[in-house]
């Protein structure tokens, strides 16, 4: 007896309705991760009561939501996209591509992302855009300021989290870069403070998804650093970019691989161009107020 | 039996982690303003390694062998070297660029945060065969707490530095319950007790004494 | 030395409020000893309880006349224990000789000459002897599987615990696996559990069913199988009078059970016959040999 083979219907890419399932789900999963959760709890908690001191100056409490809903949230973007790596088997022979999976988890960025923006408009509650502990930055600057300071880690660290969980196999890697990460933005502060005016210093303070730009002043005062914040919001959006690309590269084919990693070039030295003029716009030295 | 114990764990992630709190740790003993900020670092992600020490992939075949948990456990310990010899390093390296570090304390710290890794995977190693993507991760974040919250940091102290309460007493409490975490785990796998039957008023053990 | 036995004594085991086993009473002789049952019913634990993996919640257990739970008397068990796991996680980097050699020294094989002799037998056992230098993250599923079994076969264990141990190896294998066993059952108790009805009813004089925890027929493969005598038959349709009914490859069906017409056309019935026979349910009085859940 002949077998008579049929074929399923030939490969399309999935429908908006598919992809929409598929973040819907994603979604659900990263709003119940325990360690985001306790990321947001944690980002309010020490943003409302203000670090428990008097605050003097914007970053004493800038930090905090960056650390919790970025780096909490980078973690738990990590495990969740590693979730999946023991059924790849059985996932990676769906019709749904990996590609198209890699887009799904990045749509997770949406929550910590609207909690950032939440953060803001409560950081706006408690140190009105007048208020002088943000120095000298004018008003539009200092928005710029927040929102580079909480927005934009907020979205990115979960983009990261999923680029490491596509790429990176060991199973720490994602408290490792956030421990790397927290170490760099200290070390190149601290570099700063030695030299205040270096145009050099300042890219490279600059050279991180999280920058400080103010500090109080030994004088009293609120002094901000060298660099321009509209410029590092822009070099933040091409390393969410880069993010996002990096993910979708890991399993991507032919002509798709191609594109992204074009676009990934553009991407790249878009982001080059952005940080040196985040390093060398803005204030040309600092600057108290 | 040292080197294939050794040879069986995840030597990778606990040679990786060292390594990467080298490169840390050097660059706070390389940058004297940032070591208070970067040594700790160091030492977490020290910490971090001595939780991977006790990874066993083949924990269902391993732990029915007549080579009981107390001695495996004694010969994986052998591995923390490389933490510890890691931590020495940067501390040597502290030391001979004249940094003025309180060294017992700082010491002190070091073993600590290694041995506090080690004993929450002896715990969590009673449960699963491979504790240290979990335990890592939970370590990591204990660990950064007083660092990431300033309303912690007032009470506690992890790294020894000028002003505020000493690091000390937390790391020699740190240190007795790690020893007294160590002996139960070890004791709790050593045992073999039955979970509770559901419904029965009583737990008591027919025919068999302990 | 004294004969091997394992005796299970209204032994029990829960996970949380779940209980998994529940009024086990079993004596295990030297043989080999099949378990089959469906998902869930309970054959994993069981195999657990009888490697020392856990303890039983409820009931006495005893191997080799040791008491499991007293940590001397265990480790007198391990030493005579092979255990081969459904599931069985493998060290980074190790070769098949390394992994084996690993589990060897576990097993306090501390003088390396006579280890190695082991390990090159028991791999060879299993028909790896030229793959012994090849890292297991290279094999085949079927490959890796056999990794493990070699490491179960150490030392010419007198308990042998298998959890499914053909799974994924091929039909020669499994021929060359049923001499191996077959080789061992002389002197030791071999449990092994298996959805394979063949491989019991090519190797296990006794065979255990579980389901739901409990123990549903204990006895001779033969008796089992006998059970079904009579109540299986080949048709052009399924049977709608039939228990179980499914369509072979020569593509006419076979019926198990229920109502049996006259005339139908009647064939000796497998082990899988009887199987289905008993997890479907029986019209005729159960014998005495059928344990009732």
């Amino acid at each position: 007896m002949t077998a008579t083979l049929t074929f399923g219907p030939t490969a399309t890419s999935p429908g908006r309705a598919t992809l929409n399932a598929l973040a819907a789900r994603e979604l659900r999963r990263f709003v119940l991760s325990p360690v985001f959760l306790l990321g947001v709890v944690l980002a309010e908690w020490t943003t409302w009561t203000g670090g428990g001191g008097t605050t003097t100056e914007i970053d004493e409490v800038n930090g905090y939501p960056a650390v919790f809903l970025g780096g909490f949230g980078m973690m738990a973007a990590y495990w969740l996209t590693r979730s999946m790596r023991a059924s790849e088997p059985v996932v990676g022979v769906t019709p749904v591509t990996r590609a198209a999976r890699t887009a799904a988890l990045c749509w997770v960025a949406i929550v910590p992302l609207s909690c950032g923006v939440l953060t803001l408009f409560g950081m706006l509650h408690s140190y009105p855009v007048g208020d002088a502990v943000y120095g000298p930055f004018s008003p539009s600057a200092r928005i710029a300021v927040l929102v580079a300071q909480i927005v934009l880690p907020a979205l990115g660290g979960p983009l990261l989290g999923v680029a490491l969980g596509r790429w990176v196999r060991f199973p720490g890697a994602a408290f490792v870069l956030f421990l790397v990460i927290f170490g760099w933005v200290e070390l190149v502060t601290i570099l700063a403070m030695w030299h205040v005016n270096s145009a050099l210093v300042a890219v490279l303070r600059l050279f991180s998804p999280f920058a400080f730009f103010t500090l109080q002043s030994d004088f009293g005062g609120v002094t901000a650093w060298r660099g321009s914040p509209w410029f590092f919001i822009g070099w933040q959006l091409a390393l969410c970019a880069i993010a996002i690309l990096v993910a979708l590269l890991r399993g991507a084919e032919g002509r798709t691989r191609s594109r992204i990693i074009r676009a990934l070039g553009v991407a790249g030295v878009a982001a080059v161009i952005l940080l040196v003029l985040a390093g060398l716009g803005g204030f040309t030295h600092t600057l108290t107020a | 039996m040292l080197i294939p114990v050794l040879r069986a764990g995840a030597w990778p992630a606990v040679a990786g982690l060292s390594g990467v709190a080298v490169v840390v740790g050097g660059c706070g003993a390389a940058f004297p303003a940032a070591a208070t900020v970067l040594l700790p670092l160091c030492f977490v992600l020290l910490a971090a390694a001595a939780a991977f020490t006790l990874d066993e992939p083949a924990s269902l075949v391993v732990d029915v062998t007549p080579t009981g948990p107390v001695r495996r456990t004694g010969l994986r310990a052998v591995a923390l070297l490389a933490p510890f010899a890691a931590g020495a390093l940067v501390l040597l390296v502290a030391a001979l660029r004249g940094q003025a570090l309180p060294w017992a304390a700082v010491s002190l710290a070091l073993a600590g945060n290694i041995l506090l890794g080690f004993a929450v995977a002896c715990v969590v190693r009673t449960r699963t065969g491979e504790p240290g993507p979990v335990v890592g991760t939970a370590v990591v974040l204990v660990l950064m707490a007083p660092a990431l919250v300033p309303h912690i940091a007032r009470w506690v102290r992890t790294f020894p530095a000028s002003g505020g309460p000493s690091s000390d007493p937390v790391w020699w409490t740190v240190l007795a319950v790690c020893a007294l975490a160590i002996a139960v785990s070890a004791g709790g796998l050593r045992g073999f007790r039955r979970p509770a039957w559901p419904g029965s008023g009583t737990r008591r053990r027919r025919g068999l004494s302990y | 030395m004294a004969t091997a036995s394992i005796s299970l004594r209204d032994v029990g085991r829960t996970f949380g409020a779940t209980r998994a086993l529940a009024g086990v009473d079993l004596d295990l002789k030297p043989g080999v000893t099949g378990l089959l049952g469906p998902n869930g019913a309970g054959k994993t634990t069981l195999l657990r309880l009888l490697a020392t993996a856990l303890p039983p919640s409820q009931g006495q257990l005893s191997v080799l006349g040791l008491d499991p739970e007293v940590p001397a008397e265990r480790t007198g068990i391990r030493r005579q224990l092979g255990y081969l796991p459904q599931e069985i996680g493998f060290p980074r980097g190790f070769t098949a000789f390394a992994f084996v050699d690993y589990i060897a020294l576990l097993k306090e094989w501390t003088q390396p000459a006579a280890r190695h002799a082991e390990v090159r037998r028991v791999l060879d056992l299993v028909g790896l002897s030229d793959l012994g230098t090849k890292r297991i993250r290279a094999m085949s599923g079927g490959q890796r599987r056999r990794v493990a079994l070699a490491q179960a076969l150490l030392g010419s264990p007198r308990v042998l615990i298998l959890d499914e141990p053909t799974t994924g190896v091929d039909p020669e294998q499994r021929v060359t696996l049923r001499t191996v066993l077959a080789e061992i059952a002389r002197t030791s108790i071999v449990v092994l559990s298996t959805h394979q009805t063949e491989d019991v009813a090519a190797l296990c004089e006794r065979v255990i069913v579980l389901d739901r925890g409990r123990v549903r027929y204990d006895g001779p493969v033969t008796e089992l199988t006998g059970q079904a005598a009579g109540r299986v038959w080949l048709a052009d349709e399924p049977d709608p009078a039939a228990k179980v009914s499914w369509r072979t490859g020569t593509g006419r069906y076979r019926n198990v059970g229920g109502r049996v017409r006259d005339g139908v056309e009647h064939v000796e019935p497998s082990l899988e016959d009887a199987y289905l026979l008993l997890r479907g349910g029986s019209p005729e009085p159960e014998t005495t040999q059928e344990v009732a859940s």
